[in-house]
């Protein structure tokens, strides 16, 4: 519960203070969001799961955006950015999906 | 997951992908479990401080998903909004380039009365007017034609019935051989000195003009009779009817056309002379 509360205190506050994204980053935008949703699906899983860890979430969290983040910027570098954003996209996509059939089994027992 | 290595043969592990599309949960989840279930409880504070951290996490989460968010429905508009900005400066320059054409024009006709007080002789004055209207320099007005043609309703897909360059041309070519005193296609008028060319669309000196094409056609009196006779135009007639190309050409005759100045072409190599103390009214261009 309080950490649904902490999510929508997060996006009140996002939507609040309407920052504004530095050019430089924008591109990282859409991945970092990518990764958190998969760091959030994963938890969501592991918690209904039963094996849910405060340090594990935290750390696949930061791991996944900084991953995901480096892979996009050397992907610049290498004049071969878009074709590895689809790739970092496909792959969490992929992670996406199966913990959120995962989280559908355990919510309908279908 | 987790058990190879440890049997005798070597056990080739799944690839990564068919990993992922197995079993989608980080591994790490399941190896902090077991480690959870062989140590003892870490201290309350540490549990605390884990949690807070997991908040703020989310936290930021959630800050991440509304500023992306936010982002995505800010851009849809500043697109729109360039867009819009191109709209307006483009209707802006057109309605400059109107009116700079309209001053053009009243000061072209203040030159042509200046130039006539200062000539004194009124057939030199006269002369003068008759070779600005054949050379296209000047507006005329006077009673001729317009020839309508435009390409026909299926000419997206069929090329035979779009107007090419060639087709004004031969027609502009006929005008001109009838006597045609003055000639302009969609308002552009021709100097001996401007084409009629394709490139992408057609182009009339350095315009582009689309169908319908309007060739309008000053001249004598017996212009229209001439033209509609001609051969030319026969074949143009004749040709609009067939199935394959079907496309619009009509002849109409017209009373009191006005057709506007061409733009003077650039002199590239003639230069005004040396001014004289005492602007003589010959000398020219």
């Amino acid at each position: 519960m309080i950490t649904v509360l902490a999510l929508i205190a997060g996006m009140v506050a996002g939507a609040l203070l309407e920052p504004t994204v530095p050019v430089a980053l924008q591109p990282y935008l859409p991945i970092a969001v990518v990764a958190a949703l998969d760091a959030v699906f994963g938890g969501i899983r592991a918690k209904l799961d039963g094996i849910f860890d405060d340090k594990q979430f935290v750390i696949s969290f930061i791991s996944n955006v900084l991953v995901a983040a480096l892979i996009v910027y050397l992907g610049d570098k290498l004049g071969v950015g878009t074709q590895l954003s689809i790739g970092v996209v496909v792959v969490l996509g992929v992670r996406i999906f199966g913990n959120v059939a995962a989280i559908r089994r355990h919510l309908f027992r279908a | 997951m987790n058990d190879k290595g440890t049997k005798g043969p070597r056990i080739y592990q799944a690839d990564f992908l068919t990993a992922l599309f197995r079993d989608p949960l980080d591994p790490a989840y399941v190896q902090a479990a077991e480690d959870k279930r062989n140590k003892p409880p870490p201290p309350p504070w540490k549990v605390l401080t884990r949690k807070v951290i997991t908040l703020i996490c989310l936290v930021v989460i959630g800050f991440l998903f509304a500023v992306a968010y936010l982002q995505v429905v800010r851009d849809a508009p500043d697109r729109e909004k360039v867009r819009a900005g191109l709209i307006t400066r483009i209707n802006q320059q057109k309605e400059r380039t109107t009116k700079l054409a309209a001053d053009a024009e009243a000061l072209q006709d203040e030159v042509a009365t200046l130039r006539d007080l200062a000539l004194l002789d009124p057939a030199q004055a006269q002369e003068l007017r008759h070779l600005e209207a054949a050379t296209g320099v000047s507006k005329v007005s006077g009673d001729g034609l317009v020839v309508r043609l435009a390409d026909g309703p299926d000419a997206a897909t069929n090329s035979k019935a779009r107007i090419l360059d060639y087709d004004l041309q031969q027609l502009v070519n006929a005008l001109w051989s009838f006597g045609a005193e003055a000639v302009s296609i969609n308002g552009r008028r021709l100097t001996s000195v401007s084409a009629i060319r394709k490139g992408g669309g057609i182009y009339v000196g350095d315009f582009p003009v689309v169908s319908p094409y309007e060739i309008s056609a000053i001249g004598p009196p017996d212009l229209y009779d001439n033209f509609s006779k001609s051969l030319t135009a026969q074949i143009y007639r004749d040709l609009a009817q067939r199935p394959e190309h079907r496309f619009g050409f009509k002849i109409t005759k017209q009373d009191d056309l006005v057709l506007p100045a061409a733009l003077l072409p650039e002199l590239r190599y003639a230069k005004v002379p040396n001014p004289s103390p005492s602007p003589t009214p010959s000398g020219g261009r």
